[in-house]
This record gives C-alpha cells, structure tokens and sequence, in this order.
C-alpha cells in the first residue's frame, strides 16, 4: 500500500502568555492509502493538533507534511488551503458541528455548494451520502430532532459527500453512548473497507483501537509509539501504568 | 461558487433571525422613506418655484429697483433703453391707499403700468386668462380690481361691478375711478400676485391717469427691461448696475432661478443630513446585528472553513445578509414613497408642493442606504471572515 499522508518532523509551537507552548513535537510518520489509522493519548498530547495539521486547519512551525504527493505544509494562500480541505479532506468533529438552521440534507450539501455542483446533482450526492450511513429518511429533518448518534452521522455524510481521499474524525465517539459509539464505529468500519476511505481517527478510547490498522500513541507532543493489532495489548499496558 | 449559492446561505441565516432582520428592514424602510421624501419634496418645490417664477418673470427681462433717489425717471428709463442688447424697457409705479366700500375701508395698491405691458408683468400670454368680466385693459379712470376687491373676503358676495364708482383715499387726496374689469383669484406668486396676493388688494391703473391725478412727479418705483440678446444677459445685467442709480436692486429670472436652486440646494443638503442621521443609526443597527451574528455563528464560521469556505466566501455571506435587508428595506421605503408621492400635496403660499421621485432622487434614496449598511457590515464580518477556523471551532 501507497503512503497517502507523510509527516518529517513536524512541530507545532504556539505563543501563549506564559511562553511558547510546543503542542507537536518533531513527529515523522506516515498513513497508507485505504488505512483505518488511529492516533490515541491523553488529552493535551497534541492528537488533534497533528489532525488540525493534516487536515490543512493549521501550519507546521516546522517540518514537511504531505498529503496524495501535495506538500501541504507550504501551501499559504487561503484559497489553496480551502481547496485542499473541500477536495481532499472530510472532517468530523466530537461536537458534530451541523448547522441547526438547515435540514439534514442541507447540511450535508455544504461542501458540495463550496464546489459549485448543481442542485439537481448535489441533491442526490447528498442523499447517496446519508444512504451510506443509513439516514437517508432524515434527509429533510433538522438537526434538532435527531438524536447525538444520528446527528454525528450526518455530520459523516457531510465529510464524505464530496468523496474526499481521507476522513480525519477527531473524538467522533466523544459525546455518545456506547451502543451509538458502536453505530458509528461500524459506519466508519464500512467507509474504510466498502469504499477504500483513508480514515485518520484521533480517540483516547481505547475500546475503539480494535477497529483500526494502526494506532500512534502520543505523549507531551511526541510520538512514543506505532501499534499494530498484534502489539495492542502492549499498548494497552502502557496506557493502564500511566493511568 | 456561484451567487446564488451565497444568496441561498444569506436568506437562510436571515430566516433564523428573522425578529432582527425585520426590525433591521423597518429601519432601513424609515431611513429611505425619509430621505427619498425630503429629497423628493425639495425637487418639487425647486421645479414648482423656478417653473412660476419663470413664468412670472419672462426668461428675458431684468427687473431694476429702490435706489436711494427713491425711484426712476424716463430719463434713467431712456438710458437703459440705450444699452445694447436692451429691446425695450417701461417702469411701473405704485402708491398705497384706503378704498371704502360697502364692506368697509380695505387697503390697496395702487399699480400704474403701460396696458400693453401687463400680460409680461402678471405671467400671462392673454389677459383674458386673469381678468373674469369687463375690459381687459386699465384706460382713462377706468382701472382693474383684483378679485378680494370686488369680492368680500369673509362672505364671498360680489361688493363691485364693472361700471361701479371706486373711490381711493392717497394720504389727503380723493380719487374717483371706475371698475372697468374685475380680476380672477389667481394661483400665481410674483407678478401675477401683485394683483392677488392673499390678503393684499391692488388696482391696476393706466400710467397716463396715474401720473395725472395720483402722483404729480414721473416717478417709477421699478423698472422692467427686456432683453433682446438672451446670451449677453449677465452682460446687460452688469451694463444696467452700471447705469441704474446707487442703491438699485437689480433682479433677472436667470440669477433669481440661479440663487433660488442654490438656496433649494443648500436646504436639500440640510434635510438630507438630518436624513443621513436616520441612516446612521439604521447603519449602527446593522453593524450591531452583523456582530452578534458574528459571534453567535463563530463555529459555524470554523466549520465553515473545515468544509472548505474561503475567508471571502464567509465575508460574502455575511455582507449579503445586511444587503438583503438593505435591498428588502429601500424596496418597500421606495414603495411606500412612490405611493405617498400619489397623494402628499404640500400647500405653500399659494401653491402646492408634491413629492417628485426623479431618477436621481430614486438612485440617492437606495444607494446611499445601501453602501452605508455594507460599509456598516464589513467591518464585523471582516473580522468574522479573517477568523482561524481552529479558533473559530474552539469558541465558547
């Protein structure tokens, strides 16, 4: 399998009050073309700066990223970064993140209307994309009355309504039960085998690592370790000593 | 990304908020209502008042006045005659005194001017037009009454007649004249209201008789030249200050026109200040709408950007927002001032002022209100537009 997503010491420094705040720290590693790839650690390990750093939401202070051969970590224009996020990236949020004031299946038209697609033909992307995550009877609810479960799906068919190379969920389990969290996991599980979706997921429950390829753990903004199915249970030791 | 795409995220945020929208959209209505009314009514009463007085003082005359000698004589008359350019020129004399008649003593102007001349100086082509029974023409003591001379002001009934006695008491002297033509009530302000002016009674009389029993001395209160040449107007008009005695007051239609529409001008630009004011607040109104919207949609604005949305798509949305409501608000302002226009009939002196939506008005009225309110909005939703979408997701 191709790599799909390289970083070469990558570092993320902010500038806060009471000094520089470095949120990654020198991280090379990459993700290969169709992997369900996991990056788990406790919170304030820099997990969802390195999603934010992939998914072109942020600048390295330092490093190369590259992304399906395009070094993202120097484009600067905010027309090509916004071209990047609509065309290559789908995100999905612990928040969900769906705008209260439109329907569902405007909802998840919104990266399609960013594309210039017509209505008739975004319409039916649409309502392709909320079959694929079984809400295709929602489409013309809002999102107020669905429930957090259904409401996190809809915001998957957002993500990957405009057929993106690789979905990057940050927490995407964060705000929902465990029988939901299921849902959406077997959702996930589907996208990335059914239809060769790239998925980057940043979680820190460990439940969740059994459906991925691969796991990075990280710590303080480094990266400590990569984990394959066959080494999760070291992995799991090692989160149980530091709890 | 195509217009309607932006126009169709605009209208559903405005959907959401649509308790502020509509009062935003009230204010812009007020605000262009106001400001295409005053513009509207200025136009009017400079159209109305430079139309009268261009038909009251002949594009081609120069009215000539005062001097401290306390008026003209043929001399100064002949000498204005000589400037070239000057087709002819005749004064007009004026004296005040008491009438009596069967409703009482009533003041009146007594107004001596050639016959031939009296069409020009009342603002009309045919005397006919102005005089509603008897002669057309003051000869001999037979003179012209104005109408609230022959009518009695409080009851309407006819107090003169064509053939009736008119005496005329001037300071200790007793004139007997006769009502040769009885005048209509007219509408028209300077010349013609000379003869009409409400509440003031004038008697138009031959210049022969005027200066045989009335005044012993050949003296003109005013003099009325006209121009041949209308191109060497201003140069005439500089030619007869040169002439005319120290003191004159010299008129023209041309510079009257000239510092009546300064005047309307200066006054538009006043009421439209006030006018402005109105805007101005509906403008503080929607940068304040604008703000809180900013705020309230932070992370929609980052998810916004997630999906792919530039800073400028964002910036469009929300500038189009407050140009809806602009556009929604100088629609129904110019509905409503378009239909006022219908109906708003202003009385003044003794003509009425309307609302006049002239191109321009039309155009000053919408895109005025329109460019304030998205000055007005750029500055939040720049700031909005310009935000980092991780920033914009973290807000709380």
């Amino acid at each position: 399998m191709s790599e799909i997503i390289i970083l070469e010491h990558v570092s993320k420094i902010y500038n806060s009050a009471s000094g520089p705040v470095i949120a990654v720290n020198d991280v090379s590693m990459s993700v290969r073309q169709g992997e369900f790839f996991a990056i788990v650690g406790p919170s304030g390990s820099g997990k969802t700066t390195m999603l934010h750093l992939i998914g072109g939401l942020d600048r390295p202070t330092s490093g190369k990223i590259i992304v399906a051969g395009r070094e993202i970590s120097s484009l600067r224009s905010d027309e090509s970064l916004s071209r990047y996020r609509n065309e290559i990236v789908g995100f999905v949020f612990q928040m969900f993140y769906l705008v209260p004031r439109l329907k569902v299946i405007e909802n998840v038209e919104l990266p399609l209307i960013k594309k210039g697609i017509p209505r008739d033909e975004r319409r039916k992307m649409a309502l392709e994309a909320l079959r694929m995550v079984g809400l295709e009877s929602a489409a013309l609810k809002y999102p107020t009355q669905l429930s957090g479960g259904e409401q996190q799906r809809v915001a998957i068919a957002r993500a990957i309504v405009g057929r993106p190379r690789i979905l990057l969920a940050d927490e995407p389990t964060g705000n929902l039960d465990a029988r939901n969290s299921q849902v959406i996991m077997d959702v996930f599980r589907k996208l990335n085998q059914e239809y060769g979706i790239t998925i980057v997921m940043v979680t820190h429950n460990l439940e969740l690592i059994w459906y991925c390829d691969r796991v990075a753990r990280m710590q303080s903004g480094s990266l400590v370790d990569i984990y394959t199915p066959d080494t999760y249970d070291q992995l799991i030791v090692s989160f149980v000593k530091k709890v | 990304m195509r217009f309607s795409e932006y126009f169709y995220l605009a209208f559903t945020s405005l959907k959401e908020k649509r308790g502020r929208a509509i009062g935003a959209i009230i204010g812009v209505t007020i605000a262009v209502l106001a400001l295409s009314l005053a513009l509207g009514i200025g136009e009017s009463f400079q159209k109305t008042f430079v139309e009268q007085l261009q038909r009251t003082i002949a594009a081609n005359s120069i009215i000539v006045t005062g001097g401290y000698t306390g008026g003209f004589s043929d001399a100064d008359i002949a000498y204005f005659k000589r400037i070239p350019g000057v087709k002819d020129a005749f004064g007009l004399a004026t004296t005040t005194g008491v009438t009596i008649t069967s409703s009482g003593e009533q003041p009146v102007t007594l107004v001596a001017i050639d016959p031939q001349r009296l069409p020009d100086f009342l603002g009309v082509s045919d005397m006919r037009q102005v005089v509603a029974e008897g002669s057309t023409q003051p000869s001999g003591l037979g003179v012209l009454v104005s109408y609230n001379l022959w009518s009695d002001p409080n009851t309407g009934q006819r107090i003169l007649d064509v053939g009736s006695p008119l005496v005329v008491r001037i300071k200790s002297k007793s004139i007997q004249l006769v009502v040769s033509g009885l005048m209509v009530q007219s509408s028209s302000m300077m010349g013609g209201s000379v003869g009409h002016m409400s509440g003031a009674a004038y008697i138009y009389m031959d210049p022969s008789t005027y200066f045989t029993y009335v005044s012993n001395t050949r003296n003109y209160a005013a003099v009325i030249i006209l121009v041949g040449d209308l191109s060497r107007l201003d140069q005439i008009t500089k030619e007869v200050r040169a002439v005319a005695p120290p003191g004159s007051n010299i008129i023209s239609a041309a510079s009257m026109v000239s510092q009546f529409t300064a005047l309307v001008g200066a006054l538009e630009t006043f009421i439209g200040l006030v006018s402005a004011v109105g805007m101005g607040v509906t403008a503080l109104w929607i940068f304040d709408s604008t703000t809180i919207s900013v705020v309230q949609r932070t992370k929609e604005i980052g998810i916004l950007k997630a999906l792919g949305y530039t800073s400028l798509d964002v910036l469009i949305i929300f500038l189009l927002e407050a140009i809806i409501i602009s556009a929604i608000g100088i629609v129904i302002g110019l509905s409503l001032a378009l239909i006022l226009s219908m109906f708003v009939k202003i009385p003044m002196f003794t003509l009425q002022i309307g609302l006049t939506l002239t191109p321009s008005v039309v155009a000053l009225s919408s895109l005025l209100p329109l460019f304030m309110n998205a000055l007005a909005a750029y500055i939040p939703s720049r700031r909005g537009a310009s935000l980092n979408p991780v920033e914009a997701l973290r807000y709380e």
